[in-house]
């Protein structure tokens, strides 16, 4: 990513953060990036387009950090997936940008990103969760893999969303459903 | 005098503000095909400039503390406790102010103009828009200085720029297309400006804030023109992503301009407490009423030159302003020249029946000693 484009990732974070997305102003975001907001537009088009940007970057982290979780867990891929999506849930709760989405209260503000608008954020997260699955269950059909893997995304981000039990709890369910929908294979 | 001993809080006036020029100065060699109402709007540039030398009456007294004559009411903080703590003399104090970080904010603007009017010479493709904003340039240095010239000699005291102001005209600047400084300055700022100058021409009771006010109006409306003109013809092309990254910085625009431009540093200047003043701002009948109307002329030419998409629409049924796009331009237009060539002719009328009057009384004095000899 170029410097400039994670300058105004920064300060779209900042701003979704400090004053709620709703209320955040491009020629702000442009500003506290130091650049103007041509740039801004050249970049992303429109804040839709940066919101976008932003929901598919943290989301990128909250994969990478669950992905470190996986593969550092000795257990079985079950209880690797309940781990790591403990990890996830966890992490959600405390996560400042996920608060202000389920906080903002007009209807201009992030979480639809992660709702109505989250088709790019899914599919993003999901096509990093087939390529896991894959490598561990290698003989399941590649239909099957991409049915688990973008059931177990809803679910979490479900959760996320509107949380049910505390994350360990919930984490179990998740992991036990897709050992449930995964039962022909050898896991590796 | 230098203005740095006028402003109410410090500038440091031997540092120049500098925002980074964007773009390319385009030539032109075709000087031949114009079009018709561009061409004839260039033409009434030339024909209808003045001079505030000899225009406005200068020898008119201003008492700095009533200056637009308006009544107490306007005043966002009228009827609240703060109000009713402060003495008179605070008041008188405060209606200084006002007026002064008001038409401060008018001068800096039209500095922003003549730059921004410059700057659609040098970038604007078409040499009948470059003539015409050339003259255009001309009016908002002669509206900068008639600003500047009511400020230094009639109220004595100047107010910095507004912070959300130069930032709106940074961002409008920093842009290298050309109708970008032509939609946030010439439709926006300028739009809000118009309808400011509008009501404080039509609200003071006072000869000569009206003689600047009406005048300054009546070049506006060739602005206003142009704008519609020239933004009409190029915005028919846009494609939808160009047009929505137009219409989220009108949106952003409206809101800043409404929000945060309305003179939230006088209170702490004159010594009140900045947050709960400004919060009256809010409440204040009077204030609604202003704040709602300095979008009178932004709505009906933002929907004239075609940025009416949904976000534009939601913002302003948000702000309670979505008719405005109904009202008639032209005739909003016609109405301040007419206003300016009216008051000419009144001021010609009265000057008139003074000569008139010195010349029955000089006939009278003259009569008077002659009796008095015939008496004799």
């Amino acid at each position: 990513m170029s410097p400039v484009r994670a300058a105004l990732l920064d300060a779209a974070y900042d701003a979704a953060v400090g004053t709620g997305w709703g209320r955040a102003r491009m020629g702000d975001v442009a500003a506290a990036a130091g650049v103007s907001r041509q740039t801004l537009y050249a970049e992303f088009g429109s804040k839709d387009g940066l919101a976008q940007a932003l929901a598919l970057r943290e989301a990128t982290r909250f994969v990478d950090g669950s992905e470190a979780v996986l593969t550092g867990h000795e257990g079985t891929p079950s209880e690797a997936i309940a781990a790591s999506t403990e990890w996830t849930l966890r992490v959600a709760r405390e996560d400042p940008l996920i608060k202000a989405a389920l906080t903002d209260d007009g209807s201009d503000g992030l979480l639809p990103y992660l709702t109505t608008r989250s088709d790019t954020l899914l599919a993003a997260v999901t096509a990093r969760n087939v390529d896991y699955l894959r490598s561990h269950w290698p003989d399941l059909p590649v239909d099957d893999i991409e049915f688990v893997a973008d059931t177990l995304v809803r679910l979490t981000v479900s959760h996320i969303v509107s949380p049910a039990s505390p994350a360990d709890v919930t984490a179990r369910s998740i992991a036990h459903l897709v050992d449930r929908l995964l039962p022909g294979g050898t896991p590796q | 005098m230098s203005t740095r001993d006028l402003y109410a809080k410090p500038v440091d006036v031997s540092r120049t503000w500098d925002v980074p020029m964007a773009g390319d100065s385009r030539f032109n060699w075709e000087y031949d095909n114009g079009r018709d109402r561009l061409l004839s709007l260039y033409q009434k540039g030339k024909d209808k400039q003045w001079d505030q030398t000899s225009r406005i009456d200068w020898s008119i007294e201003v008492d700095p503390y009533d200056s637009l004559g308006l009544p107490q009411e306007v005043m966002a903080i009228y009827g609240t406790p703060v109000w009713d703590k402060i003495t008179e003399q605070q008041k008188k104090e405060l209606a200084r102010h006002h007026a002064a970080w008001q038409f401060s904010q008018f001068l800096h603007g039209e500095q922003g103009a003549m730059i921004c009017a410059a700057r659609i010479v040098e970038s604007v493709p078409d040499l009948d828009s470059k003539f015409y904003a050339a003259t255009q340039t001309m009016d908002e240095a002669r509206h900068a200085e008639t600003y500047a010239r009511f400020l230094q000699e009639k109220l004595g005291l100047v107010y910095p720029i507004n912070d959300n102001l130069s930032k709106l005209l940074e961002e409008t600047l920093r842009d290298s297309r050309w109708d970008m400084p032509y939609l946030g300055m010439q439709v926006l700022i300028e739009g809000l400006a118009l309808a400011a100058f509008g009501m404080l021409r039509d609200m003071t009771t006072k000869p000569l804030p009206k003689q600047i006010l009406s005048y300054v109006m009546q070049d506006e409306a060739r602005h206003v023109a142009f704008g519609r003109l020239a933004l009409k013809d190029a915005y028919a092309d846009l494609t939808s992503a160009e047009r929505d990254e137009r219409e989220e910085f009108v949106v952003e625009a409206c809101y800043l301009m409404r929000d945060r431009i309305r003179g939230r540093e006088v209170w702490g200047v004159v010594g009140l407490d900045e947050d709960e003043c400004d919060g009256y701002v809010d409440s204040s009948e009077f204030m609604k009423l202003f704040r709602n109307q300095l979008f009178t002329r932004i709505v009906p030419i933002v929907k004239d030159i075609g940025l009416w998409g949904p976000k534009v629409q939601q913002a302003y049924l948000d702000m309670g302003v979505l008719d405005m796009g109904d009202a008639d331009l032209d005739a909003l237009m016609k109405n301040d020249e007419d206003l300016a060539e009216k008051l000419d002719r009144d001021r010609q009328e009265a000057a008139e029946v003074e000569r008139r009057i010195t010349e029955i009384e000089q006939t009278i004095a003259v009569g008077a000693g002659e009796e008095a000899v015939a008496v004799d």
